[in-house]
């Protein structure tokens, strides 16, 4: 066990080293290309750079969706500045006054909608806008030839030197597969320790709020970082259709299984064990199979099957119709409904995803 | 006249933005570099373009943020290592080589650092800008000093909105919240898309053109209306949880605040699982009916009670009993006549409808109770 953290971290250090190097690199090549172009705005090749890196901790999807919106972004930024500075500040000094709120309004709608390109057409708009101010030359920075020309021409060089450096320096380091891989086993060894709790509380009435409570926090952390990565995954070289339906069926199978795991805390949030279902330590069996079951999920996802999902409902048969109002028999069923589903995933990824998944495992 | 063209413009816009995120991440984002602006004009200091965006990229980076002490410590190593990049840049621009040896050796390092990297690339960017600038020692040390008055700007700015704001913001997540619940609710009960939209206080979050965001691309996965529901409650509840458990507030108010929000949140996370079992009510309407008669009226009398709960965060008027005595008590009655009766026919799906609509009235109860012993949840 010791020996697999050592692996792990020691990956986890390499690929950041490779990371680094990759970035340090495209910036000081950004900064040469500066010198050696000499002209006017020639810093804007290592903004570039750097503003189009700054989604590395997103993955390569991120990056390459960052250089295309940046592009873009830069395109409609210039022409929005070319115009307002050409028609609007030579007029009058006053409409400077309307720059804050241009600057609020661009923000406002970059952050409801998330979309890059309003975030680069800001930045696009605001840099020459302000050193034009900060140097009193407003026709000399946006003239034709200091908006199409140089800072168009300069953003492609940068987004160019950006895309390029991560294809060819340390490629995988940059990949969001292993960072999917990790948050989805993390997924599933927490939804097995929040069934281990879970059941603790329901029968033997230990109830550990604080465990629960972070178990449940690192479970959802997961998943909303997982959400995050899949927005730009569809961007990377190696992604094709078969891994875009397994993430697919990941996310609908993740959704069910936080609406089984809402009815059992639901349920132990009103109720406890109270003995109308007898035997007690074969229902505490069945939630530490299942339990063992999502923490070993990838030999199921390899092909392992086993009868627990059976085991559970020949309990369920076995209880009497009026006890069926109790509260242990619902929390049986939603057992059986979770084997289930792992059961019914398992079979899909082993029999119809098998190739993504296993890509999805080596990369 | 006006006022109705004013209130159909806030619709509009509190569609796209409920919780108001957007618009207080985007005020964050422009008060800081306004401040630097005016202080350059009145401190009769040359205009340096270097020092709003500063602000406008510091304010970025601390958002992901809850703690005062990461805030800070972001703050802190981006500052230092803006005045470094600066100081290199002025002092070697003529020797381009050492400029380029030299940020190579410091950014090799602090990148491969997951908690800084982020810091750094931000950096990175400021000392692209640097490169367009004036040089000399006067230059270097003018800059190093722009940058600490820039940190503490952002310091008392990022102070001053969480005194102003934090307690809007949370009463905004948790308001939404409650929308949220009812607007599921609906969607579990309501058969015809129509009759419920008729009853839904939110309608639908708009998804404007342009959108590029995770819980929007994920919910199309979903194929019935009612996971989708379900899924934007999750997200919601995350938001909620980081801004009213996780947020670190410095301030005693907001902290006496979150206290009883908290209170608030930890119910409405209740109700979200109590209604994950309602999802079966449409596919066994008609046996439930037949069963339980009194179903309907109580489920118009729940639907009225998140009405109540939601008027009554938003205005500060006292709030009455939410759900009717005589219609839960007859309902609960009738399930107490079932369970004797014919509890051997019953499906499971039915069961699953009756204990989450017990625990709903349980819970619903007992947000009343939070709302009249620690009201001032309501108010501010």
């Amino acid at each position: 066990m010791a020996m697999y953290a050592m692996n792990s971290l020691e990956k986890v250090v390499t690929k950041n080293w490779q990371m680094s190097f990759c970035i340090s690199v495209a910036f000081c090549v950004a900064i040469f290309f500066d010198y050696v172009s000499n002209i006017a705005f020639g810093y804007w090749i290592p903004m570039t750079v750097a503003i189009i890196l700054s989604a590395v901790s997103q993955g390569q999807g991120a990056i390459i969706r960052n250089a295309l919106a940046r592009v873009s972004g830069t395109f409609f930024g210039v022409t929005l500045g070319f115009l307002y500075a050409n028609i609007f500040m030579t007029s009058s000094y006053l409409w400077m006054y309307s720059l804050p709120f241009i600057w609020f309004i661009g923000y406002y709608f970059y952050f409801i909608t998330n979309n890059y390109i309003i975030y680069a057409t800001m930045i696009a708009l605001f840099v020459p806008i302000l050193d034009a101010i900060s140097d009193n030359a407003f026709l000399l920075e946006y003239g034709l030839q200091s908006t199409y020309f140089t800072r168009l021409g300069f953003t492609i060089i940068g987004a160019f030197i950006a895309v390029s450096a991560i294809y060819i320096i340390h490629r995988n380091s940059f990949s969001a597969q292993p960072m999917m891989k990790a948050h989805t086993e993390n997924i599933f060894k927490m939804q097995a320790e929040i069934i281990r709790l879970i059941s603790k509380c329901f029968f033997d009435a230990e109830f550990s709020d604080k465990d629960l409570l972070k178990t449940i926090e690192s479970h959802i952390f997961s998943i909303t970082l997982i959400e995050n990565i899949y927005l730009n995954i569809g961007y990377e070289l190696d992604q094709n259709e078969d891994k875009e339906l397994f993430y697919q069926c990941l996310f609908r199978f993740i959704e069910k299984l936080l609406s089984c795991s809402r009815k059992l805390l639901c349920i132990i949030n009103h109720d406890q064990y109270s003995g109308i279902i007898s035997n007690c330590d074969e229902l505490k069996q069945v939630f530490a199979k299942l339990a063992d079951k999502y923490n070993n999920i990838d030999e199921y996802f390899a092909g392992k099957t086993d009868n627990s999902s059976g085991k559970i409902a020949a309990i369920l048969e076995k209880i009497n119709p009026k006890d069926k109002f109790a509260p242990e028999y619902l929390f049986i069923e939603t057992a059986r409904e979770m084997s289930l589903l792992l059961d019914n995933m398992a079979y899909d990824v082993y029999n119809k995803y098998a190739n993504s998944h296993t890509k999805c495992n080596t990369s | 006249m006006m006022k109705n063209y004013c209130s159909s413009i806030i619709a509009i816009f509190r569609r796209m933005d409920p919780a108001y995120d957007s618009l207080f991440s985007a005020l964050y984002l422009t008060v800081p570099p306004l401040l630097a602006g005016f202080y350059s004009l009145y401190s009769l200091k040359p205009f340096s373009i270097d020092f709003v965006l500063l602000a406008a990229f510091m304010f970025l980076g601390i958002q992901t943020f809850s703690s005062y002490k990461d805030k800070l410590t972001y703050i802190s190593v981006f500052l230092l290592l803006v005045a470094l990049f600066q100081f290199i840049v002025n002092i070697f621009i003529a020797h381009p080589t050492v400029i380029i040896v030299c940020v190579f050796l410091i950014a090799l390092p602090i990148l491969a650092v997951d908690k800084i990297r982020s810091a750094c690339l931000l950096a990175l960017t400021q000392l692209a800008l640097f490169l367009n600038g004036s040089w000399g020692w006067y230059d270097a040390l003018n800059g190093i000093i722009e940058v600490v008055v820039m940190g503490i700007m952002v310091i008392s700015c990022m102070m001053l909105f969480e005194y102003s704001f934090s307690k809007t913001r949370m009463r905004a997540h948790l308001l939404y919240l409650i929308e949220l619940l009812a607007d599921a609710f609906n969607i579990m009960i309501f058969p015809d898309k129509k009759t419920a939209e008729t009853y839904l206080v939110n309608k639908h979050l708009l998804a404007i053109p342009l959108n590029y965001r995770a819980d929007f691309l994920v919910e199309h996965l979903f194929s019935s209306k009612q996971h989708i529901f379900l899924h934007r409650l999750f997200t919601q509840l995350t938001k909620a949880n980081r801004l009213i458990v996780n947020e670190d507030y410095y301030f005693q108010k907001n902290i006496a605040y979150r206290n009883r929000a908290c209170l608030a949140y930890f119910q409405c996370r209740k109700l979200f699982r109590e209604i994950t079992f309602l999802t079966v009510y449409l596919n066994n309407e008609a046996e439930i009916q037949k069963l339980l008669p009194n179903t309907k009226a109580l489920m118009s009398n729940i639907n009225g009670s998140f009405k109540i709960i939601y008027k009554a965060i938003r205005t500060q008027e006292s709030i009455e009993a939410t759900l009717s005595d005589t219609i839960t008590n007859q309902w609960l009655v009738d399930c107490e006549k079932l369970k004797k009766l014919c509890t051997a026919t019953l499906d499971k799906e039915i069961l699953e409808f009756i204990y989450g609509i017990k625990c709903l009235i349980t819970d619903i109860r007992k947000f009343e109770e939070i709302l009249k012993n620690h009201g001032d949840v309501r108010h501010e």
